[in-house]
């Protein structure tokens, strides 16, 4: 009877030995100011952004190479809004431009703006404001803000409803919870699903969404995926269809905060439903499609970074549909802004506090 | 030696309740004909399951704000008796939530707390909601002689 117990016991405490010992955490850079985005320059450094407005560069050891505050225009600092993404162009080795997402405007009237500048050696020059999403609205609430390039080297930018504004995620005339598809330098694609349709604003590629914080591009299977905060419920994992509309405030599973109900309906006729969901709120804030050689077992696995939950959320994909989920990193108890994949098959992570923290995930062995 | 009037906390109570059961309804109206726009309309059917809704969970929210602001009415109606008219305290019970709101809102991380607030119309409505509590408290008051 003592040995069938440890042997029961060795049964289950194999695994859990292994998962903990599969990966193996170092802190690249720390007392950072509410990382928000992370990109990866062709030499092996990064580009980090912080809300409050400041751009680093890093070396690939976390050192720092410069912080810069870039003349973005307009560029308004309080609650949510500051500082978001950045990606390089599709251009970058020719040309060295990047985009930045920022929220401008005043408290009063402000909205999410997409600017491009020339990456220097000592910061970035050529600073220009190239969208602003409309119409300008109050409070500093639900920007959205993370851009992603499609495979015709067009951008997508995601927006949020600037929350007091929900219903103008139905609206097709403004760029209020929507996500919005863009030249490089701003102007809107001829093919963009609503470019001629009057009472459409142009730049609409899908709509519906309530605050869009994670977007990537998956060329292999040539699939949009994005992620969207619910108010309490209702987080959403969504594959971007051109066109669709997918419902928020109509359909969702969330609630108010205050425990009111948003819709009587969670699923509703010609808006599309999310492929994966999370109630209670993850609050979802980043994420990558990890097509990395360092952890084999996690090749085209989708990690979403989660606020609320203080975790990565590791969503293993099979034609389109979430088949296994994992929860990881909650050990270190702290919001995690983004995830991003490295070229060199690491996982980085942002943590999200004025002590944040830039995170390097390398397998244990 | 302090004498405890139990009918008075018995009423603001009651007052409370009636203030928090018509606010879950007009938010839900608020919410509701936001989503009626929407779509062409809402069933019936759905119409009474949210506002079951609200009244079982948004009551939860609304009730302690609804004790504070009637309670603040209620201690100034108490040592201001020139406030004792059936308008004045009904006035009062609005402009004390109007200023709640506004403290509410400062405080919270969202822009607008309660969705219903977010317009003239859906504010003045939950105002109202908040005079109704105090003119049936007063009003007992006065049923009772408690005040003239």
């Amino acid at each position: 009877m003592p040995r069938f117990a440890i042997l029961l016991a060795l049964l289950f405490a194999v695994p859990a030995v292994n998962a903990a010992a599969s990966y193996q955490l170092k802190v690249l850079a720390d007392n950072l100011s509410y990382p928000w985005a992370l990109e990866f320059l062709p030499d092996g450094d990064m580009l980090l952004t912080e809300r409050g407005g400041i751009l680093k560069r890093l070396a690939a050891d976390g050192s720092e190479r410069f912080s810069i505050q870039p003349a973005l225009p307009d560029l308004l600092q309080a609650a949510q809004a500051g500082l978001q993404d950045v990606i390089l162009t599709p251009g970058f080795t020719d040309n060295n431009q990047i985009l930045l997402s920022y929220a401008c405007g005043t408290l009063k009237a402000n909205n999410t703006c997409l600017a491009s500048a020339e990456l220097t050696a000592s910061g970035l020059g050529n600073i220009k404001r190239i969208f602003q999403a409309q119409p300008l609205k109050s409070g500093a609430a639900h920007f959205g803000g993370r851009i992603a390039f499609l495979p015709d080297n067009s951008l997508v930018l995601t927006l949020g409803d600037g929350f007091d504004y929900r219903e103008q995620a139905q609206n097709p005339a403004n760029h209020l919870g929507k996500i919005v598809r863009l030249n490089v330098d701003g102007s809107v694609p001829p093919d963009n699903p609503f470019a001629d349709r009057p009472g459409y604003a142009a730049e609409i590629y899908s709509l519906g969404h309530r605050n869009v914080q994670g977007i990537f591009y998956d060329a292999a299977t040539q699939t949009l995926y994005s992620h969207e905060h619910g108010p309490r419920g209702g987080d959403e994992l969504n594959i971007i269809n051109d066109g669709a509309n997918y419902g928020w405030p109509v359909a969702t599973k969330g609630i108010d905060y205050t425990g009111a109900r948003v819709s009587p309906y969670i699923h509703f006729t010609g808006m599309q439903a999310p492929v994966w969901g999370w109630t209670p709120s993850i609050a979802p804030a980043g994420m990558t499609l990890y097509r990395g050689e360092l952890f084999p077992q996690w090749q085209g696995n989708i990690f979403v970074a989660a606020l609320a939950a203080k975790s990565v959320y590791r969503l293993d994909i099979e034609n389109h549909q979430v088949v296994h989920e994992q929860v990881l990193f909650s050990e270190l108890k702290q919001r995690i802004r983004d995830v991003r994949s490295g070229p060199d098959g690491a996982l980085y992570l942002l943590t999200d506090s004025d002590k944040g923290q830039l995170i390097k995930v390398t397998p244990a062995n | 030696m302090i004498s405890v009037h139990w009918f008075l906390l018995w009423y603001l109570l009651l007052a409370v309740l009636l203030t928090t059961v018509l606010a879950c309804i007009t938010q839900s109206g608020f919410n509701l004909a936001a989503i009626a726009a929407l779509t062409g309309g809402v069933a019936a059917g759905d119409i009474a399951a949210t506002v079951w809704f609200d009244l079982t969970h948004f009551s939860l929210t609304y009730a302690p704000i609804a004790l504070v602001n009637l309670l603040v009415a209620a201690v100034l109606l108490h040592y201001l008796p020139l406030l004792r008219q059936f308008w004045l305290a009904a006035v009062l019970g609005a402009v004390v939530l109007y200023l709640m709101l506004l403290i509410i809102n400062t405080i919270a991380p969202m822009p607008t707390l309660i969705a219903a607030t977010r317009s003239n119309g859906g504010i003045i409505s939950m105002l109202l909601c908040s005079s109704a509590g105090m003119l049936g408290y007063i009003w007992l008051l006065k049923r009772r002689k408690y005040y003239a």
